[in-house]
């Protein structure tokens, strides 16, 4: 039992080593995301919040999805 | 004996790290969901249909990513918001850290983190089509409602610090 459990030990427990530890020309290199423009807001004294609030308006649009919605018909 | 067991199992572990004493991390595990991926892929004999799918993946990717950032836009909207609601009250701070504070710039604070913390999460998300199966039109299909589901659960949360920020425009105080 004892070699068993050393065996076990040193083979690593049947864990895939690709998941542990993947070899580096197996792995799909990375593709930086580039950084937007960030956007900033200036706000005086005049400035009417509520109107400025009324234009936040975060959407999911149909529009975003038109492209995958035409390509999954042809798989 | 049982002692003897214990302190032999101590040593090993000591001695001999072995690769199950290794974290996966979450990177780990997204590499190796994309080797999977282009394991799979390797395996579709029409090429166009392969091509369909990679074009797909990449477009799951772009979408996540210009639906975030449309979203950042309206996070920064509205902290310039509650910001100059700020300044005209004469208020300097906000506690958001340990609960939702006691006043509605407080409440607005707390939502708006909140909804800044889901985009930055959401942003980092995968959609990577799980095409083992051999089923490309349901597992694009699948990453695709996720992907829509997701964004509409961030969406309302940024409508929820929206709305609070509002309440937080009214108030006097």
């Amino acid at each position: 039992m004892v070699i068993m459990l050393f065996g076990f030990l040193i083979k690593g427990g049947g864990v895939s080593q690709n998941l542990v530890s993947p070899k580096e020309e197996d792995l799909p290199k990375p593709e930086a995301t580039p950084s937007p423009t960030p956007v900033e807001f200036h706000f005086d004294k005049s400035t009417n919040l509520k109107m400025e609030l009324e234009e936040v308006n975060p959407q999911v649009k149909d529009s975003d999805f038109q492209d995958l919605e035409k390509l999954i018909p042809s798989l | 004996m049982k002692f003897g067991f214990l302190l032999l199992l101590v040593l090993s572990l000591t001695l001999f790290p072995s690769g199950t004493l290794a974290r996966v991390t979450p990177n780990d595990l997204y590499q190796a969901k994309r080797a999977d991926f282009e394991s799979n892929l390797s395996k579709i004999s029409d090429s166009s249909k392969k091509e369909t799918v990679r074009q797909a993946d990449r477009i799951l990717g772009e979408t996540n990513q210009r639906v975030c950032q449309r979203f950042d836009v309206e996070i920064a909207h509205l902290a310039a918001i509650l910001e100059e609601k700020k300044y005209r009250q004469g208020v300097s701070n906000t506690v958001v850290a340990y609960g939702r504070g006691n006043t509605a710039l407080d409440s607005a604070a707390y939502y708006l983190n909140y909804a800044a913390e889901a985009v930055a999460y959401q942003k980092i998300q995968d959609y990577t089509p799980l095409i083992g199966q051999g089923n490309l039109k349901g597992s694009v299909n699948t990453s695709m409602l996720n992907l829509k589901s997701n964004l509409q659960t961030v969406q309302g949360k940024i409508l929820k610090a929206k709305a609070e920020v509002g309440k937080a425009v009214e108030s006097e105080k």
